[in-house]
């Protein structure tokens, strides 16, 4: 677990994560906390700062467990000392939420299993200033697909096409393709959505709005994997499920040769699979939501309300169609559309829900 | 042909560059999300905030069927009704996400009822897709639709939330739907003290002097015996602490005086979220709690319980909640109300978590601590009424609650102790 800790360093702060395996995690608490979906993450707080510092637990999971109702679940087969011996041990397993200037405080915080690469956020605020961590941690036995990428050899320095104004950054988003490709060069998705940001505000802003990971080379992504772009498979496909399983969104990432200032542009798509009967898998199989546009505005509005969105806007890529004639992509799923392309410039810092600016570009239109 | 009248009218307004615009928009108003799309009850709820007036109605099971033709309450959906009207000279946004953030689209409803022989399938389709509510409000426009929910089983809370450049409006509606529970209590706030029972606090040494005060736990309904810690303050207007509370996924439930705990028992054995499993009734000021509120999470025995009373006081004119917080972690098996919830002995944890939940859904201004609990030690727990261990710092937490919504970055903490004579 150690070897693949990861230490971030702002301010006068320092964050040493790490995420122990199924294996060591038993080792560590002699518990299978695994098998019970609880997954411990270490955390080591360095204060430097003159200041005592405060670590927001919800940051890394919204709804993570109590060491002591972590020893509740597991409370059977031990007789009453022991238990109390147990409880013990989580509770001081636990990470103390306050730092003292100068100190170092270290411990866990039970959350959710993930299946992938643990990905999330550490929040610390100080005085009137706040450190905002975002961490993605391999764990042995899952390989998220966007580690298959090498993001740095892409395009060639020279490939990029670099823009200053937001006018500029329209008019060019006016210009891409309008779908992505199979391999025949038969068309598949719309291609609605431009993210501007760096990767780590990216990584950052999808786990605040809970989207999760998708691993490399398995079932999950094959469908994704027909969708390409410049020839190639999504960069990053994501996740995001209603707890009954009755659905599903799956979101696809490429990075385009395009900068925004600094910031790299990612085109990206969409889809909503739906269900005909809630929780029952055998009832009906997934199917493609034709009405793209909503799940379009679903993704504004989740990192609208994890306070990730700065500004944004729609391009009128002029590519509608109306659900009466709908379109059909190579997968054989029809889908209508507006034909708007949405662009959503995110921030790596907090953005209330009424600081958020709508660009005055173009209006949608009503369907 | 109301699109076409429409249509002429602005014409005639309008220079002649924007007509092809507003023929396309007004036609598809009324024929989608059109004016035309009838009120599914007498039940209206109407509110008006900054420039956005918005009317909410929750259809019941039978006018369910009766608009949708389908038994959507059988399937855990429930509709709810939205008309909103942008007054002001700018778009406004409404967000579904904020009523409900796991909301079902239109198509995914429509779906559910496809029959094997597809000929009617584009019509349900249809019928859902354009009963749906729309996002965008054009100045002077009004929007009309539904937007398809999970089924909440007695009173539907919800937040409508609106964004205008610079500024959200958010209302909170408590819609009661017919053949549900009543859980949601409509306190006579104002009647609950005479004007000089009330004391005013203007200044933060004399808050906390009165917050110390209050006793250290809730009680059982004779005044005996110390049920749960009150170790937490809430200071605002009620409104806005139920609008905070909602955004960050709590609802409201119901006091046990007999209900539904053959439900939480069933839930309890199957782990499944039954979202509405009550509470009992603890007491101060002589009554139970003014306000129950649970979160689920993946199950009944995943979930956060709280209690709030209206004290008899007010800070620099707005109101103050006291009460207490519980992490549910487990149901045992009782005699007494068959089902009682086991509690996380490290409620200190759980008031932090409630700081960060309500933190992160953009609703307080600040916070602050005072003393009044009375420490118990992690080795010298004290018990509740049901017999639960509990230790804590004796520290009560006090939440000062938004108007608006605050980021996370913008939270201040408030040195009460400096405040401490």
């Amino acid at each position: 677990m150690w070897a693949r800790a990861v230490t971030k360093v702002q301010g006068d702060v320092q964050v040493t994560a790490a995420v122990p395996t199924r294996e060591e995690t038993k080792a560590i608490f002699s518990l299978p906390l695994y098998d019970r979906g609880v997954q411990p993450v270490w955390l080591q707080i360095r204060n430097y700062s003159p200041y005592p510092l405060r670590l927001a637990l919800v940051s890394l999971d919204r709804d993570y467990f109590s060491p002591l109702e972590v020893a509740y679940v597991h409370r059977r087969g031990y007789s009453t000392e022991g238990r109390a011996a147990m409880e013990k041990f989580l509770h001081a397993q636990g990470i103390d939420r306050f730092t003292a200037p100068g100190a170092t405080s270290s411990g866990f915080i039970f959350t959710h299993l993930d299946p992938g690469t643990k990905g999330f956020n550490v929040d610390i605020y100080g005085n009137r200033e706040d450190y905002l961590f975002t961490f993605f941690i391999s764990v042995p036995g899952f390989l998220p697909d966007h580690a298959e990428v090498d993001f740095a050899s892409l395009y060639d320095d020279g490939e990029f096409i670099r823009l200053k104004s937001e006018n500029e950054l329209r008019r060019r988003l006016g210009e891409i393709p309008c779908c992505s490709v199979n391999t025949d060069g038969k068309q598949g998705d719309p291609i609605n959505l431009a993210v501007v940001a760096d990767p780590q505000v990216v990584g950052r802003a999808l786990l605040q709005s809970r989207w999760e990971e998708t691993a490399a080379g398995t079932e999950q992504t094959a469908a994704a994997r027909t969708h390409r772009y410049r020839g190639r498979p999504p960069d990053v496909t994501l996740h995001k499920s209603r707890k009954d399983g009755s659905e599903r969104k799956e979101l696809r990432l490429w990075m385009a040769p395009i900068l925004f200032g600094d910031s790299p542009v990612w085109l990206g798509q969409i889809s909503h699979d739906i269900r005909g009967d809630a929780g029952n898998a055998a009832a009906k199989p997934y199917r493609i939501d034709p009405d793209l546009d909503d799940a379009r505005m679903y993704l504004l509005q989740s990192f609208w309300f994890a306070q990730s969105l700065l500004k944004f806007g729609f391009v009128n890529t002029a590519t509608a169609t109306p659900m009466y004639a709908p379109a059909v992509n190579f997968l054989g799923s029809e889908y209508f559309t507006d034909g708007y392309l949405l662009v959503l410039m995110l921030s790596g810092r907090p953005v209330g829900l009424d600081e958020v600016q709508h660009l005055q570009w173009d209006t949608l239109p009503r369907l | 042909m109301t699109c076409v009248l429409e249509n002429m009218s602005i014409h005639s307004f309008h220079t002649w560059t924007g007509v092809a615009v507003s023929l396309s928009i007004l036609c598809s108003i009324a024929g989608a999300t059109g004016y035309e799309l009838p009120v599914p009850s007498a039940r209206v709820h109407t509110q008006t905030q900054g420039n956005v007036r918005v009317s909410t109605a929750v259809p019941s099971d039978r006018e369910t069927r009766e608009i949708f033709g389908q038994p959507l309450y059988r399937d855990n959906v429930q509709p709810v009704w939205i008309k909103a009207q942008n007054l002001g000279d700018t778009p406004v946004w409404f967000l579904p996400v904020g009523l409900d953030p796991d909301y079902f689209t239109p198509l995914e409803v429509a779906f559910r009822y496809h029959a094997r022989n597809p000929s009617g399938n584009d019509a349900l389709n249809r019928r859902f897709f354009e009963s749906r509510m729309g996002i965008e409000i054009q100045p002077g426009e009004t929007r009309v639709g539904y937007v398809f929910t999970e089924l909440d089983e007695g009173t539907k809370a919800f937040n409508v939330e609106l964004a205008t450049p610079g500024r959200t409006e958010t209302m909170t509606f408590f819609v009661p739907v017919p053949g549900l529970r009543v859980d949601h209590h409509n306190v006579d706030w104002q009647g609950l003290y005479s004007a000089d029972e009330i004391v005013e606090y203007d200044n933060p040494q004399s808050l906390v002097q009165a917050l110390q005060a209050l006793p250290c736990c809730a009680t059982d309904k004779q005044g005996n015996g110390l049920a749960d810690p009150l170790n937490i303050v809430v200071i605002g207007e009620i409104t806005h602490a139920y609008r905070a509370f909602l955004r960050a996924g709590w609802d409201e439930t119901e006091t046990i005086y007999g209900a539904s705990l053959f439900k939480t028992a069933i839930s309890a054995v199957w782990k499944s979220e039954y979202r509405y499993s009550p509470v009992s009734a603890l007491y101060l000021y002589g009554r139970a709690q003014d306000i129950a509120l649970q979160k689920a999470r993946e199950n009944i025995h995943e979930r956060n319980h709280l209690r709030l009373w209206l004290a008899p006081m007010r800070f620099q004119g707005q109101s103050v909640l006291a009460g207490q917080i519980s992490r549910d972690i487990g149901v045992r098996f009782t005699a007494k109300t068959i089902t009682t919830h086991k509690i996380d002995p490290d409620v200190d944890e759980t008031r932090e978590f409630l700081l960060e939940d309500l933190a992160y859904a953009q609703g307080l201004t600040k916070f602050g601590y005072v003393e009044g609990v009375g420490a118990a030690p992690i080795d010298a727990p004290r018990g509740n009424l049901t017999g639960d261990p509990y230790f804590t710092d004796g520290q009560r937490i006090v939440l000062w609650i938004a108007s608006e919504p605050v980021d996370t970055a913008e939270i201040e903490l408030v040195d009460m102790r400096a405040a401490n004579p």
